[in-house]
Parts: C-alpha cells; structure tokens; sequence
C-alpha cells in the first residue's frame, strides 16, 4: 500500500538518497529542507495522510529535536523516525523521551530503511485506525 | 660600619710598604755610606802611610848628606895633608900652617867643633878648637895627650883608611856634659906619611845639632812624631826634649824598652812599616859608616858594614791620632748622609703611596673583573636554566595543545561525523541503487559519479581532521597569513554547531604575514571561536574582524554569549579552569592560547559584559624579536 513519506534534512543529498532507497517500495516522497518547512507541510491539506516522518537532527533553524516535539504535539499518530549522522546516546534519549519512533545512524542500508519505514507505516495505520 | 675596614687598612697598607722600601733603600744608602767610609780610610791610610814613609826618607837623606858631607871633609883634609908630607917635614911653622888650614876650614864649615892630629902615641900635634865662630888653633903648651881615648885608640886600630865614626852623643869637658848640650859624632882617619907608615890620626869633632837640625827640617811635616835613635833605641833627636839622650844622664827609658814588639821588628829591619796596636811605625836605618863607603869615591879602601852600628829614623803615628777618623768621616759626610736619608724616606713614603694606590686600583680592577665573570656565569647559567625551563614549559604546552585538540576533536566528534556520514550515506544509497537498477547504465554511470563526488568531500573533510589532529612537526616557522587561518578555524567551528542557530560573520582586514607556525595560530583562533560559540549555547552571533594597525595586527573576537563574571576574568588562563561540562573540555583552552600568543610577543585580553557578551583581542606583532630571522 502507497503511503506519504515526508522526509526532513537541509542536506539534498541525503533526502535524494532516501529517495532513492525507498524508490521500490512504491511510496510517495515528500521533501522538506527543515523543520520549519516540514512543519508547514504537515499543516497544509495537500499533505493530509502522511505516514512517517524521517528526520534530520543537526538542521538550520529549528533543530530536529525542535521539530520532533512539534511533530509529537501537533500530529501524536504520525511515528518519526530519527536518522542521525553522529550517534549519540544523551541525543538518543531525549528524542526517545520525546515519543520517537526509531533512532536511525547514517549511513543505513537500503533494507534496513525500508524495513523501519514499513514497520512505521504499519503503525501510523494502526494509530489511524485507533483514532 | 662597612667603611671603617678600609679606612684602617689604607695607612697600614702605606706603611708597611714604605717600611720595606724605605729599609731596603737604607740599607742601601748605608752600604754607600761604608763603602764611602771605607774608602775614604783607605785613601787616608794610604795618604798618611805616603807621608810618613817620605818624610822618613827625607830625613835620611838629610841625614846622609850631611855624613857625605863630613866625610868628604875628613877625606879632603886627612889625603891633602899627607901628601903636603906633613909628618916628615915635621916643624913649628907647618904645625902652624896646618892650624891656619884648619882655623879657615873651621871658620868655613862651621860645624866642626874641633879639628884635630893626633900623632901615633896620642899628642895632639895641631888643634883648632871652632869656639863661637871664630876659630882658635890651640897652643902648643895646650895641647893634650888623647891616648886613652876610644875614639883616638878605634881609629889608630883601624888598618886602612876607612872612616871611623864614633857614636853620636853629647860633648863632654872636664868630666862635664856640655850645657848647653854639644851632640857630638866624632868622625877619624888614618894619617900616612909618603912612605905609606901609619903616623897619625885625623879627628874631626862634628857639631851634631846641624845634622838633627837638619833631620828636624826635613822631618819638618811630621816634627811631632818624628824621632831619632840610636841603635839601643835611646833618643837622639825627639819632639819631647827631655827623652832625648838619655843614656847620656844615666836613664833607661828607650822605644825599645816603650815599644819591645816594635822595636822587634825596627831593629831587625833595614826599612819598613807597620801597625800594630800602638800605632803605626814607620822607619828607616841610617848607617853611618857603610854610607860614607858606598858614597865615596874617593880613596877609600872599603871595609864591611858594621850593621851593628846605625841609627834609626823612625816616626811614630798612635792609634789615636788616625783610627778614630769615624767621628771625623761622620761629622764631614753627616749634611750629606742627612739630605739623602730624608730624601730616601721622602721617595720611599711617595713609592709606598704610588704602589699602594696601585695596586689597590689593581685590586678594585681586578675585584670587578671577578665580579663581572661572576656574574657574566650567573646569567650564563640563569639564562641556560631559563632555556631549559622555557624548553620544558614549551614541551608541557605542546603536550596541552594536544590535549586540548584531543578533546576538542571529542567535542567536534558528532558535527564532523553528520558531516562524514552524510556523503557517506549519499554513496551507500547511490551504490545499492546500482546495484539493485542494472538494467539502466546510463543511470548507473550518474550515480556512480555521484559517488566519486562523495567520496572526495569525505577525503577532505577527514585530511582536514588529521592535519588538525597531528601534533605539530619541528619549530618550522614560516611566513602565515593570518585571515587565512581564521577562515580554516572558523570552517572547523562550523562543523561543531549541529545547525544550531549560530551565526559567524567574518570582516576580515589586509594584514601582512607574520613568522609563526601556522598551526598554532589556527589553534589559537580556533580554541576562541568555539569558546566564544560555547558560551553563546545554541544561538548567538560570532562576529570576527582582522586589521593592521601599522605595527601589529589586531583580531577581535565578539560573542553574544553568556559573558564572563568579574571574578573569573583573572583565571581565564589558568590552567583547569572551566566554568562548562567536564565532558566540554578540560580547561586548558584559553591556557594554551596565552602560552602560544606569549610565545610569538602577542596580547589577548578579554572584555565582557555578563548576559551580552564577551570581546577578546588579540595582537600579534608583525616583527617580533623572536621571529626576525623568519621575516626576512
């Protein structure tokens, strides 16, 4: 099933590579260059039925853990996925503390990116379902 | 307190060497002044030995002569009368004739008190008595018998015509010595007629005051000491009037009796002199028999010396009339020893003061010569354990910087990694793409270029990370340009905000290079960014600007951050000191940039103001001592 994946990093590099990646799996890739940005995104109604979110920790503007606690606060269902260049267990934690869903150290493998974004998606579908 | 040491020393030092001088040169003066004396004793010996051995001499000439004379006399009258054949033309008018000859002859010579012929039994055939000058031939009832005489009976004895002289003594008449005194010597001769008998005897009567007369003329130098014996050492003539002819009033005192030791050696020598403790005796003998010999022509037949029969002429200098000449040479030669004694102490005392000052100059020379090495060592050995301990501190910073790079690459560690892993991720992603796609080359040849971008931005990320992180090589100072530096440093920075919202704008000025190594520098800017980005936590503004100011170049350095509280602007550079996380650093950041910037003459100082923000300068000299080789 096609999902909306909404993928937040200043660097394009790296949300091409996400693309990339999650090319076979059919799903529909929504860009954002920041939290800022992806926050808007959210909020439109063109991007109603986002599934996961992917998002960067260092980013301009508002930091990822910023933009983490908006995405928690203002849409609980949507499952984030942290994709970290640096890993770092303090980081970790605050993000888990903040209801992430997964905590992701670049550079991931292909399959293991989409087994954490399918895995994602299922649960967005449950939450939906819940709500 | 210090002075009083010296004040002491200064006369003793004076005059302990003026003593030495002075003695030395006394010495000196008194060896002159003996060697003078010893001279001047000799000279005088010799001058005093001169004079009285010739004034001897002269008397004995005079002495001689005058015997000369008689004796010629006596031959005259004694040959010319026997060849006139007075004995055997025997007649009153001869006898007269022969007293008129004799009368004139008196009258003459004047110093024969009687001129007499004795016939061979002794009668005075003719006589001419001398009287006071107007001669008398005595008559012929008057005359006398002479036979028991010695002086007739010595002269009968003799057997040839040699002269008879008799001793020297005074004129005796009527069993009366003479008054005033006659000395008398009684000098005969053999009378022979034509046929060669011995018939008669020729006796002249000398008057012997002209001889001594004579002697004391010519003696006349040394009158009080000069003296004439006979020769059993009794006084013919003498400047003491009562000595002389003695054994004519029965007295016993003689020289040789006065002076045994030296009458020794008077009697059994011809001529000499001599001292011995009674002074000094010069003399001669006078033999008047032997001279008339060997004076005579005429003729006389010789006979041997009667060397028992002489006289001495003799001069008798005591003791004290010369060998106390010490008091004399002193009291002559005293001014002149006098000027020169003061004159000695005079240049002795300015020798001692010049030597002295000299050779304390030569001291205090010598005292800051000691000093001055002394001290020239001091700072050699301060200044070697200074480069030692320089050395040391430099190693220890060395160590710090690296520490702190160590710690500052930890810190850095997750921005660098974001900043590695996002290419990294790029080229895993592109590669599986690859590898899954292999139908489209096309798109496969894209991403692989894509991947080779990739891989180069990582490759610099990581050279710049380990040139940061290398220790630095050597003391390779070499020209660095400063904004050059800065813009490394603050590149560094950036990779450590994690997209915080820190802002860093750059103003950067025209600067000339300095000498340095250029990896301290980056170190120094290095360390202040991030300080500065640390205290501003995760928003602010870093603003840097660089300029020249004709002498030194000058980096300010302004944050947003939280500022410094007064009371740790001081401790800044301690080292240790942090006000942040243990796991942010270990306080040495700020340390290691005074140590480097003292190193290269710079300054860093802070200005701050708590809740705005902190201002840090920082000068660099562009020619500082330390660097003038490498400027060049």
């Amino acid at each position: 099933m096609k999902q909306k994946i909404l993928v937040v990093d200043d660097e394009a590099s790296v949300r091409e590579t996400i693309r990339l990646q999650l090319k076979s799996t059919g799903h529909e890739i929504i860009e954002a260059e920041d939290g800022q940005q992806a926050i808007s995104l959210l909020g439109s109604s063109n991007n109603r039925g986002i599934s996961v979110i992917i998002c960067d920790v260092r980013m301009p503007n508002i930091t990822g853990i910023e933009a983490v606690s908006h995405f928690r606060r203002d849409h609980p269902s949507i499952p984030v996925i942290v994709l970290t260049g640096y890993p770092d267990v303090k980081l970790a934690v605050d993000f888990v503390a903040k209801g992430v869903f997964d905590y992701v150290v670049k550079p991931v493998e292909k399959e293991r990116l989409i087994a954490k974004v399918e895995k994602a998606a299922i649960q967005s579908a449950a939450m939906k379902v819940l709500d | 307190m210090t002075e009083r040491p010296e004040k002491t020393a200064r006369p003793r030092g004076i005059a302990r060497r003026f003593l030495l001088v002075f003695l030395s040169a006394f010495c000196l003066l008194l060896a002159t002044a003996t060697i003078h004396y010893l001279l001047n004793e000799r000279a005088g010996r010799i001058k005093r030995e001169t004079r009285e051995m010739l004034n001897i001499q002269l008397g004995k000439a005079a002495i001689d002569r005058d015997l000369q004379d008689v004796i010629s006399d006596l031959t005259f009258l004694g040959r010319h009368n026997e060849a006139t054949g007075i004995f055997q033309n025997d007649s009153a008018d001869a006898r007269e004739a022969l007293a008129e000859q004799f009368r004139v002859f008196s009258k003459q010579k004047g110093k024969y008190h009687q001129i007499r012929v004795l016939d061979e039994i002794g009668q005075e055939i003719v006589r001419v008595n001398y009287g006071n000058g107007a001669p008398v031939a005595t008559g012929e009832t008057r005359l006398q018998n002479k036979s028991d005489r010695y002086y007739f009976n010595k002269t009968w004895g003799l057997d040839s015509r040699v002269v008879y002289v008799s001793p020297f003594d005074l004129n005796v008449e009527h069993g009366e010595i003479e008054n005033p005194q006659v000395p008398m010597v009684r000098f005969g001769t053999l009378m022979f007629d034509t046929d060669g008998r011995k018939r008669g005897v020729l006796l002249l009567n000398y008057l012997g005051s002209a001889l001594i007369n004579d002697f004391k003329e010519a003696t006349a130098n040394i009158a009080d000491h000069a003296m004439l014996l006979n020769s059993d050492g009794y006084w013919l003539s003498s400047s003491e009037k009562s000595r002389e002819w003695g054994f004519m009033y029965g007295q016993d005192s003689t020289l040789a009796k006065n002076f045994p030791d030296a009458w020794r050696r008077i009697e059994a020598e011809d001529s000499g002199q001599f001292y011995n403790r009674e002074g000094l005796f010069t003399f001669t003998t006078i033999y008047p028999v032997s001279n008339q010999q060997n004076g005579s022509g005429g003729n006389l037949e010789t006979s041997a010396v009667n060397t028992s029969f002489f006289w001495k002429a003799l001069s008798h200098l005591p003791p004290q009339k010369f060998s106390s000449s010490l008091g004399g040479f002193l009291t002559q030669n005293l001014p002149l020893y006098g000027v020169m004694f003061l004159l000695l102490a005079t240049a002795s005392f300015v020798i001692a003061q010049t030597r002295f000052f000299h050779l304390q100059a030569m001291s205090e020379v010598e005292v800051e010569r000691n000093f001055r090495e002394l001290l020239e060592r001091r700072v050699e050995d301060r200044t070697q354990e200074l480069r030692t301990t320089q050395e040391e501190k430099d190693q220890v910073i060395q160590h710090l910087i690296q520490a702190e790079k160590m710690t500052a690459i930890g810190t850095m560690a997750s921005g660098i990694g974001h900043e590695i892993n996002n290419p990294l991720y790029a080229i895993l992603g592109l590669a599986e793409a690859i590898r899954d796609d292999d139908d489209d080359r096309k798109q496969a040849q894209e991403h692989a270029g894509k991947i080779l971008a990739y891989t180069k931005d990582i490759a610099a990320i990581v050279k710049n990370l380990t040139g940061y992180a290398r220790p630095f090589a050597g003391d390779e100072h070499q020209p660095t340009d400063v904004n050059q530096t800065i813009q490394k440093a603050v590149s560094m920075v950036e990779r450590s905000l994690y997209g915080d919202q820190v802002k860093i704008i750059t103003e950067l000025g025209e600067l000339p290079k300095i000498t340095a190594h250029s990896k301290e520098i980056h170190q120094v800017f290095f360390n202040v960014f991030r300080n500065g980005i640390q205290s501003m936590g995760s928003a602010g503004t870093l603003e840097i600007s660089s300029g020249f100011d004709g002498e030194k170049i000058v980096v300010r350095i302004k944050d947003s951050g939280e500022g410094i509280v007064p009371e740790n602007l001081g401790k800044v550079f301690d080292p240790f000191f942090t006000t942040r996380d243990p796991d942010e650093g270990e306080g040495m950041g700020l340390y290691v940039v005074h140590q480097i910037i003292q190193k290269y003459q710079g300054t860093i100082s802070f200005e701050s103001t708590v809740g705005k923000g902190t201002t840090c300068a920082i000068e660099f000299p562009t020619n500082p001592p330390h660097n003038k080789e490498g400027s060049q």
